[in-house]
């Protein structure tokens, strides 16, 4: 009996021996260690480890969301920003970062939701995303709210003043665009082959069609001057002067789109890198 | 017993477990952790340089398996060179050396290579280096110096090769894509003759050909417009459109026997080595 008493005693000891040494290397594995590891990962830009290493670790969403980020995988970065938890240091940034993902994404509606969750007293964080706001109904062309926003623009801020004139700027531009229509083009092109590209801004290419139209027509002049109407060779002429007859029509009013288009992407692209450049500034100090 | 379980570090085992696994992906990562868990120690141990050397190595081994060379290149930039042992220096040159190679950075593996022969002087580890060399001065497109070295290394390893017969490339000049282009102008499809391709050369002859028959015919039965827009409209596209596809096929063409001669060579080398090693 004494002896199984003793046996007891040594078994004890060890464990809480066994527990001395453990304790300090448990320790060593715990969450906060681990962010701080992918935080290193993600300084040192190794987003492949970071990725790897945060997925079997729910804990992590904030800093998968940013691996994802920066890997320019939006949709996956908002995944993991939505799980940042309200008590997280890192909850403002994650929000600010989550609502630029949507806005990139053209997810206006959802961007300004995310945005309104940003529950935040500092001033800095108010006015950056008022700012954002702006940047968003811009992107929507929402010309009024756009107006409403612009007028809290403070230019106080120094991380984000030069945006907001810059934010301002693009308005002006978006307000100053000369609309065109397509219709015009169609029948500018229908009168003089080519003048419609012309009017759509595309010189080069309005000149080329109409040097295109004009040896098709004159081929299919001579064709029918010299065969007549039901001439195999008229048929030919006559039909691919037809094609690209119709053709240019059609394509002057695709001009006109695709001017809208390239003025829209040119300046929606400005408008994000103006909106990206003020959430660096305020949170990675 | 329980103290030895306590005493050993734990993300070395799971790193190298997971590699014993195959999970390299995971195991490169945890062999980051390790290095980040080796900054993070108060007490910094003596031979601290071979520990981070041996852990880049080990992040390498499982980048080159799953065949991210360009990580692996950026990870072996890393390894510590300041080694004062010639031997485990050699070894941190040459994987970096060879991570270039992978990297298809052939420059900065090139540049590598004649650091390693400049810091180290040991002959008996330098001949190694020979193979990487070959092949990377291939890559460069550097045959002559090339050349010279498989000689040296054919010495040394008794090889049975003339390297005139197999360099006899050398004496070939390569394509030169704008006399291919002018030989097109001055003859519809002599370009593509040239750069070795006869039967793009009758199809290009041939069309302008039947370009030109096409507006002569409609000119000598007084066609005038037609004859002139689309017989020699079609015949000036197809006459400089060919002369340009002619030069394109001149550097087509150099760069598949660039890269079969490549191959040759390399096929001796690899298969030397592989023989050497049994």
């Amino acid at each position: 009996m004494t002896k199984l008493v003793g046996q007891y005693w040594i078994l004890k000891g060890q464990i809480l021996v066994y527990f001395l040494f453990t304790i300090p290397l448990l320790a060593q594995q715990s969450p906060a260690n681990d962010s701080v590891f992918v935080e290193y990962l993600l300084e040192k830009k190794y987003y492949n480890d970071a990725l790897k290493w945060t997925q079997h670790r729910q804990t992590l969403p904030y800093f998968r969301g940013l691996a994802f980020y920066n890997q320019l995988q939006l949709d996956s970065a908002i995944r993991y920003f939505e799980q940042v938890p309200f008590s997280h240091p890192n909850h403002a940034k994650a929000k600010f970062l989550e609502g630029f993902g949507h806005t990139y994404l053209k997810h206006y509606p959802l961007a300004n939701q995310v945005l309104q969750q940003v529950n935040t007293a500092d001033s800095l964080q108010i006015a950056l995303r008022n700012f954002q706001m702006a940047g968003i109904a811009l992107l929507s062309r929402d010309i009024p709210r756009f107006g409403s926003l612009q007028k809290q623009f403070s230019g106080q801020y120094f991380a984000f003043s030069q945006e907001e004139e810059n934010l301002s700027e693009h308005f002006k531009l978006i307000e100053n665009h000369r609309r065109k229509s397509p219709l015009m083009a169609g029948v500018l092109s229908a009168v003089v082959p080519g003048s419609g590209k012309i009017y759509a801004g595309k010189t080069g290419q309005g000149i080329i069609a109409f040097i295109q139209n004009l040896a098709l027509g004159l081929q299919a002049y001579e064709a029918y001057r010299r065969d007549g109407w039901k001439s195999p060779r008229f048929l030919v002429y006559g039909g691919l002067f037809t094609f690209f007859y119709v053709g240019n029509i059609w394509g002057s009013t695709l001009s006109i789109h695709i001017r809208n288009q390239e003025f829209n992407d040119k300046i929606n692209q400005q408008i994000l890198f103006n909106m990206q450049v003020p959430i660096r500034a305020v949170f990675n100090q | 017993m329980l103290f030895l379980i306590s005493n050993r570090t734990p993300a070395q085992t799971i790193a190298d477990s997971l590699f014993a696994k195959k999970d390299y992906a995971l195991a490169a990562v945890y062999y980051e952790k390790q290095l980040f868990d080796q900054n993070l120690t108060v007490e910094i141990p003596s031979d601290l340089q071979a520990r981070t050397n041996d852990l880049l190595n080990k992040k390498i081994q499982c980048q080159k398996v799953l065949k991210s060379f360009e990580e692996a290149w950026q990870t072996a930039q890393r390894l510590d060179l300041s080694e004062p042992n010639d031997t485990l220096q050699f070894k941190q040159r040459y994987e970096l050396a060879l991570c270039g190679y992978l990297a298809q950075r052939y420059n900065e593996a090139h540049g590598q290579i004649q650091q390693t022969r400049f810091y180290i002087q040991d002959s008996t580890l330098t001949t190694s280096l020979d193979v990487l060399e070959i092949l990377t001065l291939n890559e460069l497109d550097r045959f002559q110096e090339s050349k010279v070295l498989f000689e040296r290394y054919a010495l040394k390893n008794g090889l049975q090769i003339n390297s005139n017969e197999l360099y006899n490339f050398l004496k070939k000049k390569p394509k030169n894509p704008d006399k291919a282009q002018l030989l097109s102008f001055l003859m519809p499809g002599l370009g593509q003759a040239y750069a070795g391709f006869p039967k793009e050369a009758l199809a290009s002859a041939g069309l302008q050909a039947l370009a030109l028959g096409f507006g002569i015919y409609h000119v000598l039965n007084r066609y005038y417009l037609i004859g002139f827009f689309t017989g020699a409209g079609l015949f000036q596209s197809f006459y400089f459109g060919g002369a340009r596809r002619a030069a394109t096929m001149a550097e087509e063409t150099n760069r598949k026997r660039k890269a079969r001669n490549s191959q040759k060579i390399r096929a001796i080398l690899i298969e030397n080595e592989q023989k050497k090693e049994r």
